[in-house]
């Protein structure tokens, strides 16, 4: 999965949340290094709904303005574990081979 | 005009079904990303848009082509227009032969008489064959076979065309190229076509677009009949030629005889344009349209290279040395037969779409009152409802 797919799935992890409210989540988690657009923000939840992992929770009218809530779908919450736990045995492979190379560079150069 | 009729503006980029979706959330949203007393949307918003506008069109584009209808224009039309080259191909071909013939077995021969076939080779034949090959493929059902064909003909063309040099040439071989390429897009979705059904598909095909092969076939032999019938007298300095129409006194150089034509070679060519409309007419109205729709880029074209290059074509035979095509001249050869194209498509979808509504509408008067039909799921009926009693 492509990470801005993957931090938008986590925007939606704990409750569900308006196009805005991601748009802002995705540049915290990603330390600011992704700033999803309006245009691509809605091109990939257009393509996770119909990939069936997220869906629309409510509809709200704030100030005469259409606010829509996206939450996570059961393959959605599926689809966001797996993920997660293949990154996290691929960061803990990380830093094992990072620090088992540090070692033998000590070794090497005493 | 404020910001927000800025965005909609972006926004009416979009295809209808996805600003539907989520058109009016898209404002919210930009909005709020906006910055306080922003009142232009950034580049990088407009980017983005547009960019997200033309990947929706590009997706929803296959399914443009989802009905029964498209499915088989496109591939009556593959096979049609596929016949339509090979006839295009084999006339000045079989006329170059012709012409071989002829000057063989004449006695005196002018020293610049115009040889075709020892120019060309064999290997003017190939497109014609080719393309020929390509329409029995396509109507046998061996689609890989028709595909890979007439790709593999769209980029010989190119090359050929190509590596002439000539802008000259490659304007004049424009229209055969946006056919080659309009065959070779038609024929390839079919691929993805299930088995089932193949030989009836393929006999209906076959049914539909004979007279076009009699037209071409009647095309390259009234060539054949105005070479074999020419009065030639030749000259050691010039010949003077004489077809069923008139006589020409001409040098023979390459070109030249090509577009002599007499009445047998007049006959050929209504017999082709005859068998074309008759062909277009034998498949059904639904897919009629649609045929039509898929050969407008090439009749547009070749149009506009007639109208709208014809001084550049005039004035580039003057000069030793090619004159390059300017930019907007490129951008027109590429973007008429695409937008021509695109527009076609849009007009007989929205047309279709609009019937369907139409229907739907109709559907719903028939059954009475429209708010009954529109909720699926239970209503608590009114106790006043006579006729569910």
């Amino acid at each position: 999965m492509r990470e801005p797919n993957f931090l938008v799935l986590t925007a939606l992890a704990e409750k569900p949340q308006h196009g805005y409210a991601i748009i802002r989540d995705v540049e915290e988690l990603s330390d600011g290094r992704i700033k999803l657009h309006t245009g691509s923000l809605y091109a990939m939840l257009d393509r996770l709904r119909e990939a069936g992992l997220i869906e629309i929770d409510r509809e709200e009218v704030v100030e005469s303005r259409l606010r829509r809530y996206y939450r996570l779908t059961n393959d959605g919450i599926a689809r966001l574990v797996r993920e997660t736990a293949y990154l996290q045995r691929a960061a803990a492979a990380a830093t094992a081979r990072l620090k088992a190379g540090r070692r033998l560079a000590s070794e090497g150069n005493p | 005009m404020t910001l927000e009729q800025r965005y909609r503006r972006l926004l009416a980029l979009y295809p209808e079904r996805f600003r539907r979706e989520y058109g009016e959330e898209m404002i919210t949203t930009l909005l709020a990303a906006a910055r306080n007393g922003q009142n232009r949307p950034s580049v990088r918003d407009t980017l983005s848009m547009a960019g997200g506008a033309a990947v929706q069109h590009m997706r929803r584009w296959p399914h443009a082509f989802a009905s029964s209808s498209w499915r088989a224009a496109l591939a009556g039309a593959g096979v049609f227009l596929a016949i339509v080259l090979a006839g295009v191909y084999a006339h000045p071909v079989v006329v170059a032969i012709g012409w071989h013939l002829r000057a063989t077995g004449a006695s005196v021969r002018p020293a610049y008489w115009f040889d075709p076939v020892s120019q060309l080779g064999i290997g003017a034949l190939v497109p014609a064959i080719g393309w020929l090959m390509i329409a029995i493929a396509a109507i046998a059902g061996w689609r890989a076979a028709a595909a890979l064909g007439a790709w593999l003909g769209v980029i010989g063309q190119a090359l050929l065309a190509g590596s002439t040099g000539q802008p000259a040439i490659v304007v004049n071989a424009w229209w055969r190229l946006v056919l080659a390429l309009t065959v070779a897009a038609a024929l390839s979705p079919s691929l993805r076509r299930p088995a089932a059904g193949r030989t009836a598909d393929a006999a209906a095909t076959a049914r539909a677009v004979w007279p076009a092969a009699v037209g071409a076939l009647a095309f390259a032999l009234g060539g054949a009949v105005d070479v074999a019938a020419a009065h030639i007298d030749l000259t050691p300095d010039s010949g003077s030629l004489g077809l069923f129409g008139g006589n020409y006194s001409i040098p023979f150089v390459a070109g030249t005889i090509g577009s002599m034509v007499g009445l047998p070679g007049a006959l050929g060519a209504a017999a082709f344009a005859l068998g074309m409309l008759v062909t277009v007419f034998r498949f059904r109205p639904g897919v009629r349209l649609r045929v039509l729709v898929v050969a407008g880029p090439t009749v547009v074209t070749a149009y506009l290279v007639h109208e709208g290059f014809r001084s550049y074509l005039t004035s580039s035979n003057r000069f030793a040395s090619p004159i390059p095509l300017a930019v907007p001249q490129w951008l027109a050869l590429f973007l008429v037969p695409a937008v021509t194209f695109g527009i076609g498509v849009a007009w007989v979808n929205r047309g279709a779409q609009m019937r369907r509504d139409a229907q739907l509408g109709r559907a719903i008067r028939a059954a009475g009152d429209p708010t009954r039909c529109a909720p699926a799921v239970d209503v608590p009926r009114s106790t006043g409802d006579s006729a569910e009693e």
